[in-house]
């Protein structure tokens, strides 16, 4: 840390100091221990440094707006769109260059298989598609095309920042990463194989989904991870130290592999669960007023700012915004899961709690026109359906639903 | 977090420029949540300021051939966001046509509830110091937003605010008057905002 004579400092000069502002703003233990050793030192300008302090914090009591990572995504999405309007083909191949070379050669081969591919849907799948859905899925109030329902579709972000698109990789092992064999099966699964006898550093992975897309991730430790639309998580290669550490964003499923020597610990938006060995599932979806965990089986630990609660199977907790947990017990576990299972299900549930899953399975934006319908829903329907079809199930009560463009609208 | 004049940001842009999709989605994930807190204080309409925000990009990379070198990226992608807001503030009509920088409203809302401010410090001071604050010209507020926000230094905030480093530090001199005759308090305990105000350095 360089010596700068802050003894002669005046509060203005503290309101330029970056080590100040570090302290201050950002609290990091670097700039705090250093403050606290300057503050012991017991200097002459000390009220000096308290008064830059209290005004630095004035300025800064200004509030954020605020957005959902989400949100972040959905824009990303909207430029990849029109950055690919103006020229195809050539760009399309450039956005590898970054990857390590293993990876261009797979990826080259790949994106060749992923033309190929385009061109088989194109020709073969489209007109079955459209004849087997015009007679059935032709109605009223659906003015274009029938909405495909989501799939297996992920990207996978390497140690380096190189991406991989899962979607169209083709099978196989995918590369290593830090001794670590990445092996994409069929069916949207990736899998970690650690190799035990060469432990390298460890890097740090993260596979994430778009709206419409949902995958299935096993680690190096054996746990098992789905993850619904939307949704991310970060891991390691390969566990090395004394716990398991992964954050996730969205939906996830975790089916943990015991190992009572290792804790395994999620985070998600300031909040832990502590598991050695069970079956769980998180949405932490921002459009939620919650983080809810749900626990199956075995048991788990939720913490948040030092508060802590112990699950049984059967129960969910439930963690506000401003942090509080709550328990709910008689949770019923089906539903909580249906997602992974490949079901939408619910119980008693409105038109707005339907729609935030569809949105993200459909990849639709949502627009309530007038009051919100009282309708409320139970039942349980593959998530496999085009979209009209399971429309037209919600449309058997007194709702009207249109489709434009990438909007379902809803009338009462 | 920080905005800082570096190599990694030299190398990323070259790559943006020889045409790699990474480096714009690393410079878009990066600076995303800056560039909207900034933007919607400039205009309070989430919509447009996205739209603002996937335009930016979308010309990123259409015009990335022509771009000269930098090695601090926040800075400019700051002054091209204002300018597209400003644009399409124009487009849209929804506010009477201003020339750029004139006048306009800047967000800004100082609250001494806000989680900065713990409850021993929250005095008569504290209030008095928020309710200044709360009372300087959009123009200041900006200022301040950018120095403590983003962390800009005031050659950044010329440079974003497209004014000269002068008439910077005048807006700080200016505010400082400003506050003094709100506050009526005392010259050292008002140092406080515009402690660069030191022209001289500058000159």
């Amino acid at each position: 840390m360089e010596h700068t004579n802050y003894h002669s400092y005046t509060t203005a000069d503290f309101l330029e100091d970056r080590l100040f502002l570090e302290w201050v703003k950002y609290n990091t233990p670097g700039s705090a221990a250093f403050w606290e050793e300057w503050i012991s030192s017991a200097p002459a300008n000390l009220g000096a440094m308290r008064q830059a302090a209290l005004q630095l914090k004035a300025i800064l009591s200004v509030k954020e707006a605020g957005i959902g990572d989400d949100e972040i995504q959905e824009v990303w999405t909207r430029i990849r769109q029109g950055m690919q309007a103006p020229a195809v083909g050539r760009e399309g191949k450039k956005m590898f260059a970054i990857s390590p070379s293993w990876l261009k050669r797979s990826i080259s081969i790949a994106a060749v298989f992923l033309v190929i591919a385009a061109a088989g849907y194109f020709f073969l799948l489209r007109p079955a598609s459209t004849q087997k859905d015009t007679p059935a899925g032709e109605t009223a109030t659906i003015k274009n095309r029938d909405i495909a329902p989501g799939g297996n579709k992920a990207v996978l972000t390497l140690a380096d920042g190189g991406h991989i698109v899962l979607d169209s990789a083709q099978d196989g092992t995918l590369g290593v990463q830090g001794g670590t064999k990445l092996i994409k099966q069929q069916d949207g699964q990736l899998t970690y194989n650690a190799d035990a006898a060469k432990p390298a550093g460890i890097l740090y992975n993260m596979l994430s989904t778009p709206r419409g897309g949902q995958y299935q991730l096993t680690l190096a430790d054996g746990t098992r991870v789905w993850l619904n639309a939307v949704s991310s998580i970060r891991f390691p290669t390969a566990f090395t130290g004394k716990e398991r550490n992964v954050s996730i964003t969205g939906e996830v499923y975790f089916e943990v592999a015991h190992d009572a020597a290792k804790p395994f610990k999620v985070t998600v938006n300031g909040m832990a669960v502590t598991v050695l060995g069970t079956h769980f599932n998180i949405n932490a979806y921002s459009d939620e007023d919650a983080i809810a965990t749900t626990l199956l089986e075995g048991s788990v630990l939720v913490s948040r700012n030092g508060a802590a609660n112990l699950l049984k199977p059967g129960q969910q907790s439930r963690v506000d915004d401003r942090g509080t947990i709550s328990i709910q017990n008689d949770i019923d576990i089906n539903q909580v899961v249906a997602w992974k299972n490949g079901f939408f299900q619910f119980k008693e549930a409105d038109m707005e709690t339907i729609m935030k899953q569809l949105s993200k399975w459909y990849n639709m934006d949502v627009v309530f026109e007038g009051s919100k319908p009282s309708a409320v829903y139970t039942g349980r329907v593959p998530r496999n359906l085009s979209l009209s079809a399971l429309l037209k199930v919600l449309e058997l009560s007194e709702v009207r639903l249109d489709v434009e463009g990438n909007r379902i609208i809803i009338k009462k | 977090m920080r905005a800082t004049g570096t190599l990694e940001d030299y190398n990323l842009w070259q790559s943006l420029k020889e045409g790699n999709q990474e480096a714009l989605a690393t410079i878009y994930f990066t600076h995303f949540k800056n560039l909207y807190e900034y933007g919607l204080r400039i205009v309070q309409d989430k919509e447009l300021v996205k739209d603002a925000i996937q335009d930016l990009f979308i010309k990123l990379w259409t015009n990335r051939t022509g771009f000269e070198d930098i090695s601090k990226i926040r800075p400019y992608l700051l002054i091209a966001l204002r300018s597209g807001l400003y644009n399409k503030l124009q487009q849209k009509e929804k506010r009477p046509v201003r020339p750029l920088g004139a006048g306009e409203e800047f967000d800004m809302v100082f609250s001494a509830e806000s989680i900065y401010i713990d409850k021993e410090s929250f005095s008569q001071q504290t209030q008095q110091l928020v309710h200044a604050l709360n009372q300087l010209t959009a123009k200041q507020k900006e200022v301040v937003y950018l120095r403590y926000f983003e962390e800009l230094d005031y050659e950044e905030i010329a440079k974003v605010m497209g004014s000269s480093l002068k008439s910077v530090y005048k807006l700080k001199a200016r505010g400082l008057d400003a506050l003094k005759q709100l506050l009526n308090i005392s010259n050292t305990s008002l140092v406080m905002l515009f402690a660069a105000c030191r022209a001289e350095l500058f000159s």
